[in-house]
């Protein structure tokens, strides 16, 4: 869709706010500094949006990526089908097991070539399911996108990329691929990666702030006029410019021009401020904290139906994070060159179980959420995977998933599966289809989504 | 200027095929390469903000980080414009302009006092209740507010009250005894904002003039004041500081609408300029103000249209991305302020000084003298910084130092001060090769290092001087010397637990040859764990080279990363590892042969690719696009050029702004 099609002129009524510093309701600020905590659900929030018609019982969709693929041994139950055990990655989910499927035997063969940089072409794989082009950048866009694209308008957000690790460039990444594969999960076409955010202070202000309160209906009505009126001026700056422009840079401009309709198009819409924010996120959190205080903002941020689609980076692909507190003091990636040494396999193992217990906090915060019919787990699937499967085979077949939630009733949950034959593209496609996306929005690598129910 | 013309000459002599030649029937062959459209990056927004206003906000440091392509986040293909940066930008933007505008008035000020802060100053049994103020008879209370500026101020009354016989309560506010105004309350309310003219040291009061006591009636008519906020002062205008003098020549505060209006078109047109880096045409000037005098027809202050106009300004398309004239049917000489565009977000990544500026609106930049000399002259300001940043900062390895994160079981005594010390070394080391009296091999064969204090100890150096801040030491007598035994590559380059002599070797044959070795084939074997045969790091690194397979790489890499292995993980010297002697010699696959990392680094030093490898490294930063084939000839005689003006790095950033690619724009077809 070109960005003409979607330029919708609404009603102004909300926060305006010209650049007056943030301010936020006085209960925002109560307990300042502590980590973000979600506040018990009131119905009440979910006010206007909630009453559209086929949309009050939206299901929201999340990818979950961790780094370096996984210990399978330790990854895969022993049996299939009810009632497996859980091996010792996955028992930090113990209690969630009903609401998780473990899908073994899918594949991702987009991240194979006939040259090094697996983790560069895996993490832009994951969730395109495109192979990446080695030089410049030309990969495609991720199913996120693809539902972020067909739920266009159902909320203020169309999408939200977070992570917790800040990728600063160094240069280099992976053989020689630009270090946007590595980073990104979340592409919006071939050319576009969308960066996420990393600091859960920046992702609560750019889902809360804004709103002042000091201010009259009036005066924000007058200042978002005026707000908008910089967006259609420069709007004007780049229509003239295009024409002047050689034929293989106006994607950049397309770019550009899409950005700025989707900030009108939330300036538009009042719901952002439907919604009672939590507190604010502390600064300096530790790793743990930081990315539980991530999951907390997510699960806000669904529950206020501010976004439905959400991409989570644990670490970027490729991640030479150190674990030292949990006895892994070497680089991530040194210890998924196992090589079959069984001191390689318990850093893998405890990592893994560390990145597992981090997602049960995340599950967790999606069940503590009520909706009218359940809680938020319910209305949710999420996907977690990874780049590559085995740290030395640096495979793309067999590789780890796991999901979770029941998509609005339509995934029992409870089972390991045996999906060999699958893909990771149709196991993005289930997640479309859930969330009431035509699975052809996403037309790569197979064509159905994997038939769970 | 003796040694200038003498580099102008050699310019002229080297560059023989002139994009400058007429285009008559001997048309120029010479294809530039297309230099793609790109945006700006957090850091350059954030400096051009910097040099335009002279802000100290710095919101590009909230952004994610830019992603690089080849080496650099400055390239093109790296630089997507996704919603996000745009939304972080126009909010960047914003500040920006609110800081400017700002710096032209007295800071507004809120002064909330809870009404317990009032005092009564009648008869009566009006006094303090709480936090509150009690008005339970007529009488009056007063408040000095603690005001630093005169001017105008909003006044407004959290207030309750109960009802009495008729109407609302009523008092009335008095400024040192004169009477302002009635306010009417009503219920538990705030009061409307009053606007009060006020100067420091005034008394406020509130007189209650209606009580009402009809106990038979019920009625008792009370007012509890309990908050009581002024803000000001609103639009006072102040002196604007020296440094904010070029983007805020003339205030916009306190005079006539007219005067107003024409110093914001001085502000608006020439902040337009500058930002966008071009002559502004008459009618983009014209949209810019009838946006601002649409503003104030809708009842925004000077300020409020000024801000507006100036956000206009830095959320276009013009100032986030580094647009160029449209191309012409044949390749050609660009613009000098396109040139100088080129120059500055090479150089400073950030926009054209004043003298640049005026080089170019002369159009005296097209002058390779007058480029050069503006090369040097960028090259010894401050702002040059930019290249240690980003260019030396991604090239060589600095950034990396950041993400160095040893094991803390193994090596207690590393803390977050050294990692910080030793990049500082590096950018201080770095910052000594912008001298073009110092040639550009001195990068590894110095024996100086620039360290502060916790280097000294981490080194065992003795400095000889005392004082605090970086100080040149002689670090050869401790056995270390040139960039590649700089403490923060050693440890940046070593896994968390051990020497990596493949990541070090990597690393030289990569960033300073530019002769990266092909990646190991999949599933390969890794690195062999230690053996009784095999204790060491280079013992078992050649166990895995007697695989053949192996070889054929690591005969190349492995030589160079042992040179590095009198280093251990951390940046130290060190005798020993696993218990035994180091070994630190090698040789090269021609047959050189050498024995630690000073050696190597002489040899490096004299390896004719390392220039070659600068200057390809230098033409993608300065173009934001990869080196093409057709680009060779272009290293070549930047190559040739540094070589001939001397060989310091400066010189090789002239070589590389005279070349005719950084001059020139390739033709293209625009339907």
């Amino acid at each position: 869709m070109s960005w003409q099609q979607w330029r919708v002129r609404g009603r102004p009524s909300h926060d305006p706010q010209l650049d007056a510093p943030r301010s936020w309701s006085r209960r925002a600020f109560l307990g300042g500094a502590g980590a973000a905590i979600t506040l018990p659900f009131l119905p009440s929030i979910l006010g206007a949006r909630g009453a559209m018609a086929d949309d009050t019982q939206p299901v929201r969709a999340v990818w979950w990526f961790i780094p370096n693929g996984v210990h399978m041994p330790a990854f895969r139950p022993e049996t299939y089908g009810e009632g497996y055990t859980l091996p010792r990655m996955l028992a930090p989910l113990s209690g969630l097991e009903p609401h998780l499927h473990v899908l073994s035997g899918l594949t991702n063969l987009a991240g194979i070539d006939d040259r090094a940089g697996d983790h560069a072409r895996g993490t832009a794989a994951f969730l395109t399911c495109v192979t990446p082009q080695h030089e410049g950048v030309a990969l495609g866009e991720s199913a996120d996108q693809a539902a972020a694209r067909a739920l266009l308008g159902r909320t203020a957000f169309p999408s939200l990329q977070l992570g917790y690790e800040a990728s600063v460039s160094a240069g280099q990444c992976d053989s020689g691929y630009a270090c946007a594969y590595s980073h990104n999960v979340s592409w919006a076409n071939a050319t576009t990666p969308l960066p996420k955010l990393t600091d859960p202070r920046a992702v609560f202000d750019r889902l809360f702030a804004g709103f002042d309160v000091a201010a009259t209906e009036a005066e924000r009505a007058q200042r978002l006029r005026w707000r908008m009126s910089v967006l259609d001026d420069v709007t004007a700056d780049a229509a003239a410019l295009q024409s002047r422009l050689s034929p293989s840079d106006r994607h950049r401009l397309d770019a550009y021009l899409t950005a700025v309709r989707a900030l009108e198009f939330r300036l538009e819409d009042p719901s952002t401020t439907a919604c009672e924010p939590p507190i604010r996120p502390g600064t300096g959190l530790a790793r743990t904290a930081r990315i539980d205080a991530m999951s907390d903002l997510t699960a806000v941020a669904l529950r206020c139906d501010l976004t439905r689609v959400v991409t989570f980076m644990l670490a970027d692909g490729l991640s030479l994070a150190s674990y030292p507190d949990l006895g892994a003091p070497g680089a991530h990636h040194g210890y998924s060159h196992h090589q079959g040494n069984p001191d390689n396999h318990e850093a893998l193992v405890r990592i893994g179980a560390w990145e597992m217990e981090r997602f049960a906090y995340f599950l967790r915060a999606l069940q503590a959420d009520p909706t009218p019919t359940g809680d938020l787990l319910d209305q949710t699937l999420v996907f977690l995977g990874s780049e590559i499967s085995d740290g030395d085979r640096h495979n793309h077949d067999d590789m780890p998933a796991l999901l979770a939630g029941h998509g609005g009733g339509r995934v029992a949950g409870g089972q390991h599966l045996d999906v060999t034959g699958r893909t990771y593209a149709d196991a993005h496609r289930l997640l479309l289809d859930a969330a009431g996306v035509d699975v052809s929005a996403f037309p790569v690598d197979g064509t159905e989504p994997l038939p769970l129910s | 200027m003796r040694r200038f013309l003498q580099h102008a000459l050699v310019i002229a002599a080297v560059s023989a095929c002139g994009v400058e030649e007429p285009a008559s029937n001997n048309p120029p062959v010479f294809d530039p390469g297309h230099r793609p459209l790109r945006r700006v990056n957090r850091a350059e927004l954030d400096r051009m903000f910097r040099d335009l206003t002279a802000t100290t906000l710095r919101p590009g440091l909230d952004f994610p980080p830019d992603d690089a392509a080849s080496g650099f986040d400055n390239h093109a293909e790296a630089l997507g414009f996704s919603p996000l940066f745009f939304e972080l930008a126009e909010a960047a933007a914003g500040a920006v302009a609110r800081d400017l505008i700002d710096a032209g008035r007295i800071p507004v000020t809120v002064t909330a006092v809870d009404g317990a802060s009032w005092s009564s100053t009648s008869d009566g049994p009006n006094a303090t209740n709480g936090a509150a103020f009690a008005f339970y008879g007529n009488g009056a209370a007063s408040w000095t507010p603690p005001l630093l500026a005169a001017g105008r101020y909003a006044l407004r009354l959290d207030a309750r009250t109960t009802p009495g016989d008729a109407g609302p309560a009523l008092l009335v506010l008095e400024i040192d005894g004169v009477e302002i105004e009635t306010i009417a309350l009503e219920g538990a309310e705030s009061s409307p904002a009053t606007e009060l003219d006020l100067a420091p040291g005034a008394t406020l009061a509130l007189r209650f003039i209606n009580d009402a006591w009809i106990p038979d009636a019920g009625i008792d008519r009370n007012v509890w004041l309990d908050r009581v906020t002024l803000e000001g002062p609103i639009d006072a205008p102040a002196p604007i500081p020296p440094e904010r003098a070029e983007a805020l020549p003339c205030t916009l505060i306190g005079v006539s609408d007219a005067d107003a209006r024409a110093c914001a078109e001085r502000v608006v047109t020439g902040l337009a300029t500058r930002s966008w880096r071009r002559p502004l045409a008459s009618e983009e000037a014209a949209a810019l103000m009838a946006r601002w005098d649409a503003v104030r027809s809708e009842g925004g202050t000077a300020a409020d249209a000024t801000q507006i106009v100036l956000k206009r300004i830095w959320t276009s398309p013009s100032f986030l991305f580094l647009v160029e004239p449209p191309p012409s049917a044949t390749s050609a000489p660009v613009d000098a302020w396109t040139l100088a565009q080129r120059l500055a977000i090479f150089l400073w990544g950030s926009v054209p000084d004043a003298a640049l500026s005026a080089a170019a609106a002369d159009g005296s930049l097209l002058d390779p003298v007058v480029l050069e000399a503006h090369t040097r002259r960028m090259a010894d300001d401050p702002k040059a910084v930019a290249l240690i940043d980003d260019f030396a900062g991604q090239w060589l390895g600095i950034r990396m130092v950041g993400n160095a994160a040893p094991d803390p079981a193994l090596f207690p005594t590393f803390t977050i001060e050294i990692r910080d010390a030793f990049a500082e070394e590096m950018r201080a080391n770095f910052a000594s090769l912008l001298d073009d009296e110092v040639p550009f091999r001195n990068l590894l064969t110095s024996e100086w290092s620039r360290v502060t204090d916790p280097l000294l100890d981490w080194y065992g150096l003795e400095s000889g001087f005392s004082g605090t801040g970086a100080r040149n030491v002689n670090v050869a007598l401790a056995g270390r010397g040139g960039w590649l035994a700089q403490g923060g590559l050693l440890t940046a380059l070593s896994p968390p637990t051990r020497t990596s002599p493949v990541k070090r070797g990597v690393w030289v044959l990569t960033n300073l040859l530019c002769d990266e070795p092909p990646p190991p084939p999949p599933n390969v074997e890794g690195f062999p764990e230690p053996s009784a045969s095999a204790a060491t790091v280079r013992d078992r690194l050649e166990a895995h080279r007697a695989n053949p397979a192996c070889a054929a790489c690591h005969d190349r890499i492995d030589p160079v990363g042992f040179a590095f292995e009198g280093f251990d993980p951390v940046g130290r010297v060190r005798t020993e590892d696993a218990g035994l002697p180091i070994d630190a010699t090698g040789v090269l696959p021609d047959g050189t042969a050498f024995d630690g990392l000073t050696a190597l680094q002489a040899h490096l030093a004299d390896d004719p690719r390392l220039a070659a490898c600068a200057a390809e490294r230098m033409f993608v930063y300065a173009h934001g696009r990869d080196a093409e084939a057709a680009d060779g000839p272009t290293l070549d005689r930047t190559v040739e050029t540094y070589t001939a003006l001397g060989g310091s790095f400066v010189d090789l950033l002239v070589a590389t702004t005279t070349s005719e690619a950084f001059r020139a724009a390739r033709a293209e077809e625009v339907p």
